[in-house]
Parts: C-alpha cells; sequence; structure tokens
C-alpha cells in the first residue's frame, strides 16, 4: 500500500460513485498531505462527474510526522466537502469502520474529515 | 463538514481526543462506551450502525433514493438537508428512521434495515411527516380530532399560550404552579431538543417511548383511514400529527392540560382544534 487510503471510482448499484478507503494499517490510517490530497481529488471529481461519494474512515488522526501540513489537510477537505454540498450535486455518505481485532483496541477519529 | 449519511461500524471508537484524553483533561469519569458507535448513535451523531456485510445493500437503497433524478435536485436536497439539519441541530436521534421511513414510502421499499425497531420507526414517522409542507387553516386537524374517539377535550380545561418570545418559560412555570394547587396536568410544548417525546409531558414526567408510539399508530391508522374515505384531503403535517398524539396522551389520565406552541396566529394553529371544539378557552398572554 504506498499510502493509508485507496481512492476509485466506479460503480455501485448502478450509480456513479467515488470512493475512498482508509487503512489502519499505513501508519495507523493517519492523514498527511498525500491522504488529504487524494479525498479531495476524489471530492473534486465526484463534483465534476455528478457522483456520490463514499469515505470509509478509519483514521488515527493527523499524521504528526508530518507536522502542521497535516492539519491543513482536515481544513482543505472540508472545503472540498462544502463545494460538495453547496452544489447540491452529489451525495456523500461517510462510513466509519473500526477494525478491532480481540486484545487491540484501535482508535478511530474521523471528526476531522 | 459531515456526510450526509453517518454509518459506522459496531462498537467503532469516533472522535477527535480519545476517552483518556479527555477524561484526564476535564478529571471526570466518562461514561461507559463513551464515543463507541452505540454510544453516538443513542446521542444522535451518527445515523446508524451496521455490519460491514450489510452495508452493500444499504449504500445501494441509499443511493437510490439521494441519487434519484426524479426527486429533482432542489426537492432532495432540501428534503435531505432539511432531515440531515434538524438531525444536527437538534441532535434527533431518529434521523435513520426518518431516512428509511423516506425510502420506505417514496420508494416502495418492501423492508426498512433492520437495525430500526419498529418502535422507533414508529416514532420516527411521524418525524417523516416534517417533510410535508404547511397546511393552512384548520379544518384537517379538526376532522381527525372528531374521528379519534378517545379524546374527549371537553373533558379537560386548556391554557394555550402564545406570543413571541417566553411561552416556553411561562408553560415551564405554568406547570408546577398548577400542580402545587392540585390540578394534574399535562403540558404540550414545541419544538423538543433531542427526544420528540420531550415535547409531550403529563404531571411532569415526559411521555415514554412505549406510549408515544402507541398513540402514533392510532393517530397514523386514523390519518390513513380518513383520507382513504376521502375525509381528509392530505396526511397531517408533523405539528398536527403531535397535537392529536398529545390529545391522545391527556385524554387517558384526567388531566387539565397546558399547551404551548410557537405560532404567530393561535387561532391558526393546530392545538386551536382542540380548543375549538366547545372548550373554554383560557387565553394566556405573556410579556411580549
Amino acid at each position: 500500500m504506498p499510502e493509508a487510503v485507496i481512492t476509485a471510482r466506479g460503480k455501485v448499484g448502478g450509480h456513479r460513485v467515488f470512493a475512498g478507503a482508509m487503512d489502519m494499517n499505513f501508519i495507523g490510517g493517519s492523514m498527511g498531505s498525500a491522504v488529504g490530497e487524494k479525498l479531495t481529488r476524489l471530492i473534486e471529481q465526484a463534483i465534476k462527474e455528478r457522483g456520490a461519494v463514499i469515505i470509509f474512515a478509519a483514521s488515527g488522526g493527523a499524521r504528526m510526522q508530518e507536522g502542521t501540513l497535516s492539519l491543513m489537510q482536515m481544513a482543505k477537505i472540508s472545503a472540498a466537502l462544502a463545494a460538495l454540498e453547496e452544489r447540491r450535486l452529489a451525495i456523500s455518505f461517510r462510513c466509519s469502520q473500526i477494525p478491532r481485532p480481540a486484545g487491540s483496541r484501535r482508535a478511530l477519529r474521523c471528526s476531522a474529515i | 463538514m459531515l456526510g450526509d449519511l453517518i454509518i459506522a461500524e459496531p462498537k467503532a471508537l469516533i472522535g477527535f481526543a480519545g476517552p483518556r484524553v479527555i477524561e484526564q483533561t476535564i478529571r471526570q469519569k466518562l461514561p461507559k462506551d463513551f464515543q463507541r458507535s452505540e454510544f453516538l448513535l443513542d446521542h444522535g451523531m451518527i445515523d446508524a450502525i451496521l455490519d460491514r456485510r450489510e452495508m452493500r445493500p444499504f449504500l445501494i437503497k441509499s443511493l437510490d433514493f439521494m441519487m434519484n433524478p426524479d426527486l429533482g435536485d432542489k426537492s432532495h436536497s432540501s428534503t435531505l438537508k432539511f432531515q440531515v439539519a434538524t438531525a444536527a441541530a437538534s441532535a434527533i436521534d431518529f434521523s435513520l428512521c426518518e431516512f428509511s421511513d423516506c425510502l420506505a414510502n417514496d420508494h416502495r421499499l418492501k423492508s426498512v434495515p433492520r437495525c430500526f425497531s419498529t418502535k422507533r420507526s414508529n416514532i420516527s414517522s411521524v418525524s417523516a411527516t416534517r417533510r410535508l409542507s404547511i397546511k393552512l387553516g384548520l379544518a384537517n386537524t379538526e376532522t381527525l380530532l372528531e374521528r379519534l374517539s378517545e379524546i374527549r377535550t371537553s373533558d379537560f380545561r386548556k391554557v394555550q399560550i402564545a406570543g413571541t418570545n417566553g411561552k416556553g418559560s411561562t408553560a415551564v412555570f405554568l406547570d408546577p404552579i398548577c400542580r402545587h394547587a392540585g390540578i394534574r396536568t399535562g403540558l404540550f410544548t414545541s419544538p423538543h431538543l433531542i427526544s420528540i417525546t420531550e415535547r409531550i409531558k403529563i404531571e411532569g414526567e415526559q411521555i415514554s417511548e412505549d406510549e408515544f408510539a402507541r398513540h402514533t399508530t392510532t393517530v397514523s391508522e386514523t390519518a390513513t383511514r380518513l383520507v382513504k374515505q376521502g375525509d381528509l384531503q392530505t396526511l397531517p403535517t408533523f405539528f398536527e400529527h403531535v397535537t392529536a398524539i398529545a390529545l391522545l396522551a391527556f385524554a387517558k389520565p384526567e388531566s387539565n392540560w397546558l399547551s404551548w406552541k410557537r405560532v404567530w396566529e393561535d387561532r391558526l394553529d393546530s392545538t386551536t382544534a382542540a380548543e375549538g371544539r366547545g372548550c373554554r378557552h383560557h387565553a394566556h398572554r405573556d410579556g411580549s
């Protein structure tokens, strides 16, 4: 996996869907510049093509190692989602998931995105 | 920015700062399951909890509803926006139920997602009537109330509080005052903050979900029957529904009741229909 999120375009039940799935296994699913940019582009593409956005958020939060740039991703994604909503073109879903194998507790912190 | 629909997996931990951080910061013990999906669903932060194996069919149903071009961009957005806004603004925990009711009503779905108990979706069917537009005039409510035979409004005296500001406070003051004076009271107020059952209080006690659900069934069934018979032109609006439910609830214990409603023109309000049925009208004026 090259990053903590995979994004894709496809069809679900015949509807055009833009999906992003985060993965806790990549640095705790943390959000750095690349994750933020991928999600933003996903949303922007959805606006262009009038599709629905589904994000499977499973994130440990902002990626500390990338410092302030990580925090900026939240604002960037929020702005993209606001644009999506304003144009009333598409609907966004958020599916929060948490892998919770026995014994290990993994946090999902998705309030920022 | 939140999604239009927020679905969580069972037992997911969702939040910004984690529970241990919050506990150490505010030096208070947090409730069990704090920030877990089940807790958050109860508190209105998320719309549903679904196992990932159930997610695909649910997402498809939701997409069918939300992406349906027949609904038109405007109507479908505003309906959803309204519901989402209502859910977010007042932390109503019935948002997805409303949504599922919309799905059921608008698309004749055979089944409603199984995460909704009958009770909940029952209560939520009232909330779903919020989608209906405002109707002027009292004829509809009067017909509905007349046919609900359990309601004998003449059995109790009523105080209707109308005005701009201070209705709620006046009602909340008046209620215990009456009870202290030995008068049995029912209190009907709007809006609600967390649960729709907040709107109806009998003897100071909020109505239970079960009771609310039971009255809801009676009202909806009666209304549906009346529409079929042609006695009602359309289904009652959200507020007319709740008014009828409140009256049903008050009809059981012989209580006097107070009513408060946010309206400019009280004679055109649903609660006035109850007044108009040969009862004494005690107008109460607040300071505004």
